[in-house]
């Protein structure tokens, strides 16, 4: 710590202007030490958390007497008032003290009462172990031997994480018991992925829940689930589940190097862990698929894909992810075969449209009018007569006002709701036309463009299109069909570049793979798919015996 | 060399690159009407140069271009020439982004700058040669099967529209005979079947090896019959006084479209033309960049791309004080002093040195063993 | 990082002061649909333009009677210049927009223009990219700019009334639809004949002025030298196989006219060389339909009765083919067939003596002509009502 103490004189108001230099140094000098104070300050108070912390980690062992333990749990659980210490006695000795430990609300009260105190408020059957002994306990109670924590630090977290903690007098070991009952949602259908046919459960908050709901699609042995903690404050429960055997091992060794190397305070959302793994966080299309149904992690898993689940969050991470399954849906699935190619097709259409269909109608009307053909062309002129923008600026405008609404009617409370979306389309379009400030024309293209970006099943997918599309309605309306062909041909090759955890972002397109593109293109029928794809497996695997016809 | 494509990706580089460019013009024009004739005949003579190309990689499978020269020359002189090639590489590119950019300025946006036009091209093919062969080549797959679909859709409207098509102007059929035809072709050497030396900095990315021959040798047949094809279908429509007037015959002649409300169908041909200039200028920058990482033993060649594209805009912008001139240049000086040493020159005598040296040092072996 | 920043700054800079050179605004565009050229009595070029309104044109009533005025989507303006391009220009002094060639569907040339030479007008036509290959080649008989005043009652941009009479025609055959680039074409061939479209004004008590488009005009290299009316522009269309529809009255065997429904026509041109000497074989196959008969004749009471009557059609179709070679080689002795075009594309060695002499050998070449025509039905009724 330097300690710089400068001589600061009294700055007085009456000073002349000859001397302005001086007391600008003067100033200056007064910043830097105010700037070092409030350094020493933050100093103070690392120096300070430490000594607390080390306070706290005095005593890392459960010790054998009680009261020890008690006075550590008090201290830790300072000013918690949602933290329950009740104490009982075993076989109702009084020689055998015990606690019991947990947090309110989070553990079911009739179970604790039934299942607990009574057992243990009963008296033994047999002396076979000595009632305040830790077998004891153990075995009446069916305690596993990995929830018997000797560390006063995992004591303490098997309290954060809902469970109770039972210390005797005289065992120097904390015994868990799981009765877990924290506030949960039920499991509904989620909002974000409407399903018309097939299934409609949907994740909670409650990570148990999510992996139950998983392992109801799954019944394999294979089914793998790994659990890690993230996150320095919050210690929140990530789980990884993949095939093993069908999930390629370097991709789910990648996975762990990847959450391993994640160094985060606080883990509130899968997107926090999504962030810290994916490819680039600089390119514009997401490379991790998230999703809120059960169904849709099955198939994603029985892929070969690797599911990240976070505890506090029912979107679920799937990697690696390509470009064309945020143009799948699993209904796809639930129709029959030529529907479902019809309306990937349309999707698709949809997805270029939305990104391409500003710029060509700008670029078209404002450098290439050659190229309007004769119908179009009388009414293209009627309908740019009285508006005062140039086009690209109308466009621009009009593409702002409709993430503005978009982005208004997500916080819309419900009552209100259709009335603001017929104000919107009301005001904005109609009235806007009316008064001169838009053109029909470009109302229609501009609520084509925000209709086809939304058949896109993926929210993730559909956002990311914004910016390529502002992008090339900008490079259409300074340079023409020019802009427009060398955004789109950047744009492509990015795309074409970008992989995700070392799987090509294109495939099956680009590379091309032909036999993988039944499950683009098209949809193929059911009985068709006989082989797994290779993409994410990186392996030959068969799902089904081919079907004699 | 870590990148791998694969053969579909080489054929459809090959065949995009020059049909891009190539498809604009109307080659072989002295032949008039058996313009498309001697675009079919030269086919085997570019077949050769496929397989002179194809030979020299085969004996040096790990090597490009610019890496076996030095090891069949010595190092200096192979050093040298390689130097040159990789000029003559950035010569091809800016040639193109000249010819090009002067496309897009007459075709359709004439008031623009040059300038501006050149600036932003080359940032778009700068951006494919920054992202790889592999990229590149993927883009290819792709868009080789569209460009093929867009192009038959486009030809059966023009078909279709009334009074256009008149098969008859391709005849009379060897008026001047054949010997004409051969000889009003001899450009063809060069582009577009020549220019395809620039694969031999590409060869040994290709995960098959064993099949390059042939998808090179494919790739040729198909560019010959798509720009018969091509000939055909401007010479039917334009007349051969429309088509030898015209400076972008097939532009002209799709410009013919008119089927109810589908006319001014100018836009694709625009597209079609960015796109072939794309893949053809960035493999080329691709090439030569690559090829000055490997001369001066540079790990990534990925950022010579910056120094690269602004030379290449710059060249490309001073070659030529006016379009007639360009256009000139590259009829007259180029095929007859830049082309043939690079493509018909320099690859038979590197074989034939190859060839002496390994019978000598077969020899010379053969008589060390007692 | 900051490389990025500063890269990203000058591009968009770029962008923004210099992209924005070839922006136009369509409203800010005077749209040419359709011009034409005469000349003033100083030898300047007169440019008579119909351009496309902006403004949203109220829809008013179809009122009868030619003193209305009716709405219309077009505005006429004249200017002049040395040359035909500058013309154009000039029209900037009166109108505050830019002009934009690419919608031009037609260009009508004045009499006297066409017969003083068009060559300059095709170089420039040909040379403009804006203005394309299939803009159509009409003749004014008078001056272009009456032509281009007009307003008709049948649709509120007159061009698009005589595109549609253009398009029709291409299959009537009563006068011709000759492209720019047909016409350049014609024009630099050593031995063909353009031809252009004829346009006139008509004075119908009814319903006002209307346009007719009748008849050819034929060229000499780029001069006006005639005209040719609709029967015998119609047997130069057989000649090259445009007619497809219309209709062929021939004298019935019994009393009055049977008129035929043409249905399809087709025709194939052969060269032969005989004794050195050139002969064009002309063969017509045609299909028309009975449509209106008058007198007592049944035809269903024997099939000859068909016979007879296609011979007759035969007739009637060679008589308006003889009528139209007659013109061409006797009257204007102007090759407008194209029969030198098609004996190079078959003969291309003894083309090559012909050539040269084509001007004298032309007015007599013989031209064999040979029509196959039949009838296949004859409408609804079988024998005559009364």
């Amino acid at each position: 710590m330097k300690k710089k103490c400068q001589h600061i004189g009294k700055l007085s108001l009456s000073m002349a202007l000859a001397s302005r230099s001086k007391s600008s140094c003067r100033l200056a000098a007064l910043q830097t030490t105010i700037k070092s104070s409030n350094e020493i300050a933050e100093k103070m108070t690392t120096v300070i958390e430490h000594f607390r912390q080390a306070g706290v980690n005095a005593q890392s062992h459960v010790s054998h007497r009680l009261t020890d333990n008690e006075i550590y749990l008090k201290n830790v659980f300072d000013n918690c008032s949602d933290i329950v210490i009740r104490e009982i006695k075993i076989t109702n000795n009084p020689q055998y003290s015990a606690i019991l430990a947990y947090i309110d609300g989070m553990v079911s009260q009739d179970l604790i009462e039934e299942s607990v105190i009574k057992k243990l408020t009963a008296k033994s059957v047999d002396d076979a172990y000595r009632p305040n002994s830790e077998s004891y306990i153990q075995y009446l109670l069916g305690i596993r031997p990995e929830d018997i924590h000797e560390d006063l630090s995992k004591v303490v977290e098997s309290i954060l994480n809902s469970k109770i903690i039972l210390l005797v007098d005289g065992v120097n070991k904390g015994l868990t018991i799981d009765f877990k009952n924290p506030p949960a949602r039920n499991v509904e259908q989620p909002e974000a992925e409407l399903s018309l046919r097939g299934p409609k459960e949907g994740f909670t908050e409650s990570i148990r829940t999510n992996t139950c709901l998983l392992r109801k699609k799954i019944k394999n042995i294979n089914l793998k689930m790994e659990s890690h903690t993230l996150g320095k404050q919050t210690k929140t429960t990530i789980v990884v589940c993949y095939l093993s055997g069908i999930a390629n091992d370097k991709i789910v060794n990648e996975v762990r190097i990847r959450l391993h190397n994640i160094k985060i305070d606080s883990v509130l959302g899968s997107n926090y862990i999504g962030e810290y793994i994916q490819d680039s966080s600089f390119f514009i299309f997401p490379t991790i698929f998230h999703t809120e149904k059960p169904d849709v992690l099955a198939s994603k898993i029985l892929e070969g894909h690797v599911a990240i689940m976070v505890d506090g969050t029912p979107d679920v991470l799937t990697v690696p992810c390509l470009f064309v399954e945020f143009m799948k849906t699993l209904d796809d699935y639930y129709l029959k075969f030529i529907p479902a190619t019809i309306n990937r097709w349309v999707r698709y259409l949809s997805f270029l449209l939305s990104v391409t269909l500003p710029g060509f109608y700008v670029a078209l009307v404002t450098f290439h009018q050659e190229l309007i053909p004769d119908a179009l062309i009388t009414t293209i002129i009627k309908s740019r007569a009285e508006v005062p923008f140039p086009l690209m600026w109308e466009c621009l405008i009009m593409l702002f006002t409709y993430e503005v609404l978009r982005e208004a009617g997500i916080r819309m409370p419900r009552v209100i709701g259709p009335a603001v979306s017929i104000a919107g389309a009301l005001v904005i379009g109609q009235a806007g036309v009316e008064a001169g400030l838009g053109s029909t024309l470009t109302v229609v293209v501009i609520g084509f463009t925000a209709i086809a970006s939304l058949t896109i099943p993926s929210p993730e997918m559909a956002v990311s299109q914004i910016l390529p599309r502002f992008f090339l309605l900008l490079l259409s309306g300074t340079l023409g069909m020019l802009g427009l062909a060398g955004g789109t041909m950047i744009l492509f090759i990015n795309m074409i570049s970008a992989r995700s955890f070392g799987v090509p972002y294109m495939s099956p397109l680009a590379p091309l793979a032909v036999n993988e593109l039944s499950d683009v293109v098209i949809r193929a029928p059911l009985w068709t798919m006989i082989k797994r794809s290779k993409l994410i497996t990186w392996k030959q695997s068969q799902r089904r015996r081919p079907k004699l016809p | 060399m870590t990148t791998k494509i694969s053969l579909y990706q080489l054929f459809a580089g090959m065949v995009l690159s020059e049909y891009g460019n190539a498809s604009l013009y109307f080659l072989a024009a002295d032949a008039k009407q058996d313009a498309w004739l001697a675009l079919l005949l030269y086919i085997p003579v570019g077949m050769i140069l496929q397989l002179l190309y194809t030979e020299l990689y085969y004996n040096y499978p790990n090597d490009t271009l610019i890496t076996y020269l030095p090891k069949i020359f010595g190092r200096l002189t192979g050093s040298l020439l390689g130097f040159t090639y990789i000029v003559y590489f950035t010569y091809i590119a800016a040639r193109l982004l000249r010819s090009y950019s002067e496309l897009i300025l007459i075709a359709s946006l004439p008031d623009m700058s040059i300038l501006v036009v050149t600036i932003t091209s080359m940032i778009v093919f700068s951006y494919g040669a920054f992202a790889g062969i592999e990229n590149i080549s993927r883009a290819a797959e792709i868009i080789l099967p569209l460009l093929i679909f867009g192009m038959f859709v486009l030809f059966i409207l023009l078909y279709a529209t009334p009074n256009v098509v008149k098969f008859h102007n391709v005849k009379p059929f060897l008026e001047n005979g054949l010997t004409s035809v051969l000889k009003a072709g001899w450009r063809l050497y060069s582009f577009p079947y020549g220019e395809t030396i620039i694969f031999a900095m590409i060869y040994s990315s290709v995960n098959t090896p064993a099949k390059v021959r042939t998808t090179s040798l494919l790739a040729i047949l198909f560019l010959g019959i798509g720009l018969s094809l091509n000939t055909i279908a401007f010479l039917v429509s334009l007349g051969v006084t429309g088509a030898s007037s015209s400076l972008f015959p097939l532009f002209e002649a799709l410009r013919l479209i008119k089927l109810g409300f589908l006319d001014k169908l100018d836009i694709f041909i625009i597209l079609i033309m960015i796109i072939g200039a794309f893949f053809k200028i960035s493999i080329f920058t691709y090439g030569a960049i690559l090829g000055t990482s490997q001369l001066i033993k540079l790990k990534d060649p990925k950022y010579l791309t910056i120094p690269f594209g602004i030379g290449i805009a710059i060249w490309s912008i001073f070659m030529a004080k006016n379009y007639p001139q360009h256009i000139q240049v590259g009829f007259e000086f180029t095929p007859l002093y830049i082309y043939p040493p690079f493509l018909i020159v320099v690859p038979p005598v590197a074989l034939l040195v190859h060839y002496l040296k390994k019978h000598k040092k077969g020899w010379r072996a053969k008589s060390s063993t007692p | 990082m900051k490389k990025i920043i500063i890269f990203l700054m000058i591009i968009i800079m770029m962008l923004l002061t210099v992209g924005c050179t070839s922006k136009k605004e369509i409203e800010k565009l005077a749209i040419i649909v359709s011009f034409g050229v005469d000349r003033t009595s100083d030898g300047k070029y007169m440019v008579s333009t119909q351009i496309l309104k902006g403004q949203k044109s109220s829809s008013g009533g179809m009122g009868g009677g030619k003193n209305e005025k009716q709405p219309t989507d077009v505005m006429s303006l004249i200017s002049t210049g040395d040359t035909v391009p500058d013309a154009l220009e000039h029209l900037s002094t009166k109108l505050g927009k830019k002009i934009i060639l690419s919608h031009v569907k037609f260009i009508v040339i004045g009499e006297d223009t066409a017969k003083s030479g068009v060559g300059d007008l095709v170089n420039f036509v040909a040379r403009e990219h804006e203005l394309r290959p299939n803009i159509i080649f009409l003749i004014a008989k008078g001056k272009a700019s009456e032509i281009l005043k007009t307003i008709t009652p049948e649709a509120t941009v007159p061009t698009n009334t005589i595109v549609a009479i253009l398009n029709l025609q291409s299959e009537y055959g009563y006068t011709p639809v000759v492209t720019s680039l047909d016409f350049s074409t014609a024009l630099a061939s050593k031995t063909a004949s353009p031809l252009a479209g004829v346009i006139a004004l008509h004075q119908d008590e009814q319903a006002g002025t209307l346009f007719k488009l009748l008849g050819t005009a034929v060229f000499n290299k780029d001069k006006l030298i005639g005209y040719m009316d609709e029967q015998e522009t119609r047997g130069m269309q057989w000649i090259t196989g445009k007619v497809t529809t219309g209709n062929i009255v021939i004298p019935s065997p019994d009393t009055g006219n049977i008129t035929l429904d043409i249905i399809q026509a087709d025709s194939t041109i052969r060269p032969i060389i005989i004794n050195n000497k050139p002969i064009i074989q002309i063969t017509i196959t045609e299909k028309g339909n009975i449509r209106e008969m008058s007198g007592k004749l049944n035809i269903m009471k024997s099939p000859d009765i068909i016979t007879a009557l296609e011979e007759i059609q035969n007739e009637a179709i060679k008589r308006e083919i003889e009528k139209a070679l007659y013109a061409a080689q006797q009257t204007f002795k102007a090759d407008i067939f194209d029969f030198g075009g098609t004996i190079h594309r078959d003969y291309p060695a003894d083309w090559k003596n012909f050539q040269g002499n084509w001007r004298e050998m032309f007015p007599d070449l013989t031209v064999e002509i040979t029509v196959n025509s039949s009838i296949p039905r004859i409408g609804t009724i079988s024998k005559p009502l009364y």
